[in-house]
């Protein structure tokens, strides 16, 4: 029978602005007064109410990770940082031009090798720290793994002069998002380096043309593309992601938050992450045969966070 | 009656039961029924996580991982709870989730309060501070760095330099840093202390040059900044600033940072025209010290003055340096002030000669 209809699922935000706003207020007081120190623990709170407000089916996401197991990582965190730019401030002011450049070399080099390190760690403290009805996600990669990933991807990229970057970025997803488990559930990326190459370019040259206005598209495009080649597999079963985001939806979007920052001065900003978050998720659909009472617990539990906190530091926007 | 329907999550699977929930005098009991078997779980009152309250969602959450996990929609669960356990700590849950209207905009209020505070009062010092401790070699060492990235895009007059050096070695600046001074070939006004000790003069302002006073009060003004240590202060100042920024922005998303770094940057240009006060006066200082004319000063404002093509009045606020008027007006009064000066004829003489190698 092939007219039998999917099911389909959504992942719901009711998150409300006023809320976060608050939330928000009280954590930068904190961080402030504590010249910074609070930040783990305000970072905690955020995601802890950003994922309980977050509904599948009736039941909440939870967030375990607290501000004391980030704040372990962030203290690693900020330790590597310094000895890092200890590293490059020596080499800028030494006279001697052999510990000059090999200071540079070390100093690029373990930054460069810090964005897998962090990729790695802070997915598998995301995910394991991540629950739906007590049943945890997961991240199952290899730092060694990942780093041939990378190194084979910065590699090409380089010598084909950012040619092979979607390339890149595919292999990246399509590694990491192997590796992740919700429970019994299977995760899988299904892109394409050439299609979205194709995506990237036509997207620059139109947005170009169209003197930034096609920029929304390209953006709705880009994050289309990323959700609906995920792909879900539960005992056999193939359940697919699939992302509706309009062009129109993005552009209304984007406008009014920024209107709502600019005319607030930023300190509307939970405002737009709520609305953002909204329309992103409202627009995602889960369509297979996704059985949301057979979820069995496989995953261990993982607590360091220090891979969290270097990702934050370098900016890296992962998840 | 204290039985509630609930769900119940085992943390081994997501399938849910339908549970009863059993309020015990320590602990809670959970009754459900298994492959028609009946099952009962107890919590103990004390090992219960933060209760969270999501609209008529109540979720209690229990033990280490995997958490075993209750949902109850029941609105009077939350009373009788409170009821039997009045003094149990996981009812209390988290405070940030329950904050009131009148204590955001307390912490609201207090929030801009610190952060006035802090900005402007709190860093600044305390970057001054932190640059005032920065080890002599340690400020060379900048200098030096500074200095090479600099002189990449510079040629250097080598017998200018020369000459200059030896003419500012016959003036007093009361200084324990080692003045070098580096003449480059360049037809704008300017000249710029580096931390450390080195000053770049352009050859431009030394031909616009008339009394050996100018060139005296140019050199007082630039070693004013070294010694004050101006460059390391404002460094210090604007990082500070950017920390501070960097931050409250990782809380807020990429336009208001960039409104806050722009704000920043303004506070900074207000902050050096402080600063170029300051090294006057220690030129005025300097050239009363060594018996030098005022004059000096107020000539060299005065052939700012004339290359300043456009009025700038309007840009009074974002000019680095205090407008070249202020600034002239001051260096009359200074100069109308002086009591005695002599001439100095070693330093004409010297002068003469950069003069004639021009």
């Amino acid at each position: 029978m092939e007219n039998i209809e999917t099911p389909v699922k959504q992942i719901n935000f009711l998150g409300s602005g006023s809320k976060l706003f608050g939330i928000y207020i009280v954590n930068l007081l904190l961080t402030v007064v504590t010249l910074g120190l609070y930040y783990p623990w305000a970072k905690a709170s955020v995601l802890q109410y950003l994922y309980q407000e977050t509904e599948l089916e009736g039941s909440r996401f939870t967030f375990h990770g607290t501000g004391k197991e980030m704040f372990k990582g962030f203290i690693k965190a900020v330790g590597v940082f310094i000895v890092l730019y200890a590293i490059l401030l020596y080499s800028m002011f030494t006279t001697d031009p052999i510990v000059k450049v090999s200071g540079f070399i070390i100093y690029f080099l373990a930054f460069l090798s810090l964005i897998p390190i962090a990729i790695h760690g802070s997915l598998k403290y995301r995910m394991s720290r991540t629950s739906w009805r007590s049943i945890h996600f997961g991240y199952r990669g290899e730092l060694k793994e990942l780093f041939a990933v990378f190194i084979k991807g910065i590699l090409f990229t380089v010598i084909s002069f950012g040619l092979y970057s979607p390339w890149f970025t595919i292999s990246l997803r399509k590694y990491l998002m192997g590796k992740i488990r919700f429970g019994n559930v299977e995760f899988e990326y299904t892109g394409n380096g050439t299609e979205y190459a194709i995506l990237i370019i036509s997207g620059y040259a139109l947005t170009i043309v169209t003197l930034g206005i096609y920029s929304f598209w390209f953006a709705k495009d880009l994050i289309n593309y990323y959700i609906d080649h995920i792909k879900l597999t539960q005992d056999g079963r193939e359940i697919k992601l699939q992302s509706y985001l309009t062009g129109g939806a993005y552009f209304r979007l984007e406008i009014v938050n920024v209107l709502i920052i600019i005319l607030t001065l930023g300190l509307a900003a939970p405002w737009a992450t709520v609305r953002t978050l909204k329309v992103l998720l409202g627009n995602i659909f889960i369509e297979g045969e996704l059985d949301l009472d057979a979820l069995v617990q496989t995953e261990k539990s993982y607590k360091n966070a220090t891979g969290e906190d270097v990702a934050d530091m370098l900016d890296l926007g992962i998840v | 009656m204290n039985v509630f329907e609930v769900l119940y999550f085992d943390g081994q699977t997501s399938l849910g039961k339908q549970a009863k929930l059993i309020l015990l005098p320590h602990s809670l009991r959970i009754e459900y029924y298994e492959n028609d078997e009946a099952t009962a779980i107890i919590w103990d009152i004390k090992d219960i996580h933060p209760v969270q309250i999501l609209k008529d969602l109540h979720i209690f959450k229990y033990g280490d991982f995997p958490l075993q996990q209750i949902e109850c929609r029941v609105p009077s669960i939350l009373s009788a709870l409170k009821n039997q356990y009045p003094t149990a700590k996981f009812l209390k849950g988290d405070p940030i989730f329950s904050l009131n209207p009148s204590r955001i905009f307390t912490a609201t209020i207090i929030l801009i309060a610190t952060l006035t505070i802090v900005y402007f009062w709190i860093l600044p010092s305390a970057a001054e501070n932190i640059a005032e401790k920065v080890p002599l070699s340690m400020e060379v060492a900048l200098g030096n760095s500074l200095y090479k990235g600099f002189m990449d895009g510079y040629t250097e007059d080598e017998k200018i330099s020369a000459l200059v050096n030896d003419f500012a070695k016959q003036i007093d600046f009361s200084t324990d840093y080692t003045i070098n001074i580096t003449v480059v070939k360049n037809p704008e006004l300017n000249a710029f202390a580096l931390p450390g000790g080195k000053i770049v003069v352009y050859d431009g302002i030394l031909k616009k040059m008339k009394t050996s006073e100018e060139l005296a009060a140019l050199l007082a003004h630039e070693v004013g900044h070294i010694r004050h240590k101006h460059s390391l202060k404002s460094l210090c100042r604007s990082l500070s600033g950017y920390f501070l920024i960097s931050m409250i922005s990782s809380d807020l998303n990429g336009f208001a940072t960039t409104m806050a770094d722009n704000a920043n940057t303004l506070h900074n240009l207000k902050y050096s025209r402080t600063l170029e006060a300051d090294a006057d006066e220690n030129a005025v200082q300097t050239l009363n010290r060594n018996k030098l004319s005022q004059k000096g000063l107020t000539n060299l404002f005065t052939i700012l003055k004339k290359e300043e093509r456009i009025d700038r009045k309007y840009l009074s606020f974002l000019s680095t340096h205090p407008l070249t008027t202020e600034r002239l007006e001051k260096a009359r009064i200074n100069e109308r002030a002086q009591k005695s000066f002599n001439k100095n004829p070693l330093l004409d003489e010297k002068f003469k000669l950069i003069k004639e190698a021009l």
